[in-house]
C-alpha cells in the first residue's frame, strides 16, 4: 500500500501554547481515516495543515511522498469540505463548482460537462442555477462535496461536514459519503468529534486528545481493545474497573479474577462494555465474576440499563434486555460475569 | 407592523419629529418656495411662481458647466478615495494582526479634528510658502516656489481626499470583516492565489460597502464648498460655492434656491441609485436572514 499522507514529527505552536507535540502519522492511498476528539484536540489544526491553511512550526507534511510543507494551500492538490460549507454566496450552484476548475484553465464544453456529472454523483442535477441561499442545509453540503471532488484531488478533507446536519440527514449523508469514498477511489480524511459516526464510516480511526494520537486502529479494534483509558472512554459506553495484576489475576477490594495478560505487573485498569456482562442472580460458574448490589435501572428504549455497585466502591453499568430486567429489583444483591475475551487490560502508570 | 406602546413612549420621538421639522422640513419647504420667487430691481424677494431662475441656471454656462464640474471632481475624488482605502481596508481586516485596532483608530483619528482646520492644514502644506514647497527648495529640486500648488483642482482634490477618505474606509473596512474567512480559504483550497481570491471572491462580496463608501465621499464632496472655498479660491468653483454665493454677495435667493433644490435631487437620485445597487449585490447579508 503507497503512502497518501505522511505527517512526520509535526509539531506547532500557538504563540506559546504548544497544541500538537511531535506527532506521527501515515495514511494510505484510498482509505477512509478519521481523525476523532474532543473539541481542542488538535484534530482540525491537523487537517488545516494537511489544506496548508496551517503550517507545522516543525516537521514536514508529505503528500505522495512529496514534501509540501511549504506549498500554499491553492498549489496542493487536496481538497476541502468545509464545515459550514463555504459556499460562495455570490455565485450559483454551476459558477460554485466551476470555480476550482477554471482556476486549472479548464473552460467550454469540458467545463460543463464536469460540473455536469459532478451534480449528477450529488444527485443535485436539477439545482444547478439556484443561489447557496435557496438550497437546504443538506443540499448545501451535496454541493459543497461536488465544488471539492470535481477538482478530482488525491486527498479529500472533510472537516466536521455533517455537524450542522440535524439527525436522520446526518445518517443518510454517513452512508452516502462512505458509498462515494467508495466508488471514488480517493483518500478520505475525516474530521469529527462525534466517535459514532466515525465509528460507521471510517477504514480507520485516529483518537486524538490534546494533540497527541493515542490510538490508531480499525473501528472493530478500537472498540474492542481500547489502549488508553481516554480511547476507553471516548468510544462507546465502558466501565473502568481500577486494581492490580499481580501476573495471574487482576485483584481489587473484594474480589480478583483470573487473567492472562502480557500486561506488566502493577497497578492496571480492566474494562468491560456493559453490552458484555451478564447479571445473575445465583452464582454462576463463570470464573470472570464480581458481586454487586443493584443502586437503579434506566430504561433506554431497546435495552434497559441497570446501575450496579462492586465490592471496591466502583459503579458498573450493565445492559440488561427488557424481557430480563422484571427479575431485577434495586438493591439486591447479584453477580455480574462476562466473557474473558472481552474484557480489556491495560497497565496503569 | 404596529407595535402596541404606552402613549408616553411617542413622547420620546417628540424632540427627534420637532428638530427634523424646525432643521430640515421647513428650510427645505422655504428654499422650494423661494425657487420659485423674483426678485426687483432692489434685490427685494417678490412671491411669485416663475420658473425663471431655474431657467437661468440652465442656460447660463457658468452655472451649469459648474454643476458638472462638480460631478467631475467629486468623481475624481470618490475614485482616488476608494483605491487609497480598499486596499488599506484589505490590509487592516485581513493582514494586520496585533496592530489592528491602532490602524483602524489612525484612519479615523483625522474625523476628530475639525473639517475647518484639515482644509487649512493643506493650506499650510500646499501654500508658496508652505511645506511642501520649502521642502523641494531645500533638497534642490526646485529654484522657486510652485505658485500652482495651491488654489487649484488639485490643491481640492487633495483636500477633499485626505477628508473624505475615512468616510470611504470605514463601510469597506466593515463590509470585508463580515466575510467569513472560511469563504477566502475555499477559494484558495480550490486553487486561486491571493490575488484571484481578492477579485473574485473579497471584492465581489464586499461590493455593497464599497457602493457605500463611494456613494459617501461622491455625496459629499458634490454639496462642499468649504474646501473649494480655503483650497481653490477663485479658480476652482464648486455649485456649493455658486449657492453661497447667491445667498451672499450676489443677493439673488431665488436663484440660489433653484441651485439648491438641483443639487438636493441629483443628490437623491445619485442615493438612490447606490441603494438599489447596494442591494443588487448585498449576497452576503441577504445569506444570513
Amino acid at each position: 500500500m503507497t503512502n497518501s499522507i505522511e505527517l512526520k514529527d509535526i509539531e506547532k505552536y500557538f504563540g506559546t501554547n504548544r497544541v500538537i507535540p511531535k506527532l506521527n502519522l501515515t495514511i494510505h492511498q484510498g482509505e477512509f481515516i478519521t481523525l476523532l476528539g474532543p473539541s481542542g484536540c488538535g484534530k482540525t489544526t491537523l487537517l488545516r495543515m494537511i489544506a496548508g491553511f496551517e503550517t507545522p512550526t516543525s516537521g514536514r507534511v508529505l503528500l505522495e511522498n512529496e514534501d509540501i510543507t511549504s506549498l500554499p494551500p491553492y498549489k496542493r492538490n487536496v481538497n476541502t469540505v468545509f464545515q459550514n460549507y463555504a459556499l460562495f454566496p455570490h455565485l450559483n450552484v454551476s459558477e460554485n463548482i466551476a470555480f476550482g476548475l477554471k482556476q486549472k484553465g479548464i473552460t467550454g464544453e469540458k467545463l460543463t460537462n464536469a460540473v455536469k456529472d459532478v451534480l449528477e454523483t450529488v444527485q443535485m442535477g436539477s439545482f444547478i442555477n439556484r443561489k447557496p441561499k435557496e438550497l437546504s442545509g443538506g443540499q448545501q453540503q451535496r454541493i459543497a462535496l461536488a465544488r471539492a471532488i470535481v477538482n478530482q484531488p488525491k486527498v479529500l478533507l472533510l472537516d466536521e461536514p455533517l455537524a450542522a446536519l440535524d439527525l436522520k440527514l446526518r445518517k443518510q449523508m454517513q452512508f452516502e459519503l462512505k458509498q462515494l469514498h467508495q466508488q471514488l477511489g480517493i483518500t478520505f480524511v475525516f474530521v469529527t468529534h462525534d466517535q459514532e459516526e466515525a465509528l460507521t464510516m471510517s477504514d480507520r480511526i485516529a483518537v486524538m486528545n490534546k494533540g497527541v494520537i493515542e490510538q490508531l486502529d480499525a473501528p472493530q479494534e478500537l472498540y474492542g481493545h481500547p489502549k488508553s483509558r481516554f480511547v476507553a472512554d471516548f468510544i462507546g459506553e465502558n466501565n473502568t474497573l481500577s486494581g492490580t495484576y499481580n501476573g495471574t489475576h487482576f485483584v481489587s477490594e473484594g474480589f480478583s479474577i483470573p487473567i492472562s495478560s502480557t500486561v506488566p505487573k502493577g497497578k492496571s485498569l480492566l474494562f468491560i462494555r456493559p453490552e458484555h456482562i451478564y447479571i445473575h442472580r445465583e452464582h454462576p460458574e463463570n470464573k470472570h465474576k464480581i458481586e454487586a448490589k443493584v443502586i437503579g435501572k434506566t430504561f433506554l428504549g431497546n435495552l434497559w440499563r441497570v446501575r450496579c455497585k462492586i465490592s471496591n466502591g466502583e459503579m458498573v453499568d450493565v445492559s440488561v434486555k427488557p424481557d430480563e430486567i422484571a427479575k431485577i429489583n434495586d438493591t439486591d444483591t447479584v453477580f455480574l460475569s462476562w466473557n474473558d475475551q472481552k474484557s480489556n487490560l491495560i497497565h496503569n502508570q | 407592523m404596529f407595535l402596541k406602546l404606552k402613549p408616553s413612549f411617542y413622547l420620546l420621538f417628540l424632540p427627534l419629529a420637532l428638530w427634523m421639522l424646525l432643521f430640515l422640513v421647513l428650510p427645505y419647504t422655504r428654499v422650494f418656495i423661494q425657487s420659485f420667487y423674483t426678485i426687483d430691481d432692489f434685490g427685494v424677494l417678490q412671491p411669485a411662481l416663475s420658473f425663471d431662475s431655474y431657467k437661468r441656471f440652465f442656460t447660463k454656462e457658468l452655472y451649469y458647466f459648474t454643476l458638472f464640474k462638480t460631478f467631475g471632481l467629486s468623481a475624481v475624488v470618490t475614485a482616488i478615495a476608494l483605491i487609497v482605502s480598499i486596499p488599506l481596508a484589505y490590509y487592516i481586516a485581513f493582514k494586520a494582526t496585533k496592530n489592528k485596532t491602532l490602524l483602524y483608530t489612525l484612519i479615523i483619528l483625522p474625523l476628530w479634528v475639525s473639517y475647518i482646520v484639515r482644509a487649512y492644514a493643506w493650506k499650510i502644506i500646499l501654500g508658496e510658502e508652505g511645506i511642501l514647497n520649502s521642502f523641494l527648495q531645500f533638497i534642490g529640486f526646485i529654484d522657486s516656489p510652485i505658485s500652482a500648488l495651491l488654489y487649484s483642482d488639485l490643491a481640492v482634490v487633495i483636500g477633499m481626499v485626505h477628508i473624505y477618505t475615512p468616510f470611504v474606509l470605514m463601510p469597506i473596512y466593515t463590509s470585508f470583516e463580515q466575510i467569513p474567512t472560511s469563504l477566502v480559504e475555499a477559494s484558495k483550497d480550490l486553487g486561486a492565489n491571493r490575488f484571484i481570491t481578492f477579485f473574485k471572491v473579497v471584492l465581489p462580496l464586499s461590493l455593497p460597502g464599497i457602493i457605500t463608501g463611494g456613494t459617501f465621499a461622491f455625496v459629499l464632496s458634490l454639496g462642499d464648498f468649504l474646501a473649494p472655498n480655503l483650497l481653490g479660491g477663485s479658480n476652482t468653483l464648486f455649485i456649493s460655492n455658486i449657492f453661497q454665493n447667491m445667498f451672499g454677495t450676489s443677493n439673488d435667493k431665488p436663484l440660489g434656491s433653484a441651485i439648491g433644490i438641483v443639487l438636493l435631487v441629483v443628490v437623491l437620485f445619485v442615493l438612490d441609485m447606490s441603494s438599489r445597487a447596494e442591494k443588487r449585490y448585498s449576497s452576503l447579508n441577504s445569506d444570513r436572514t
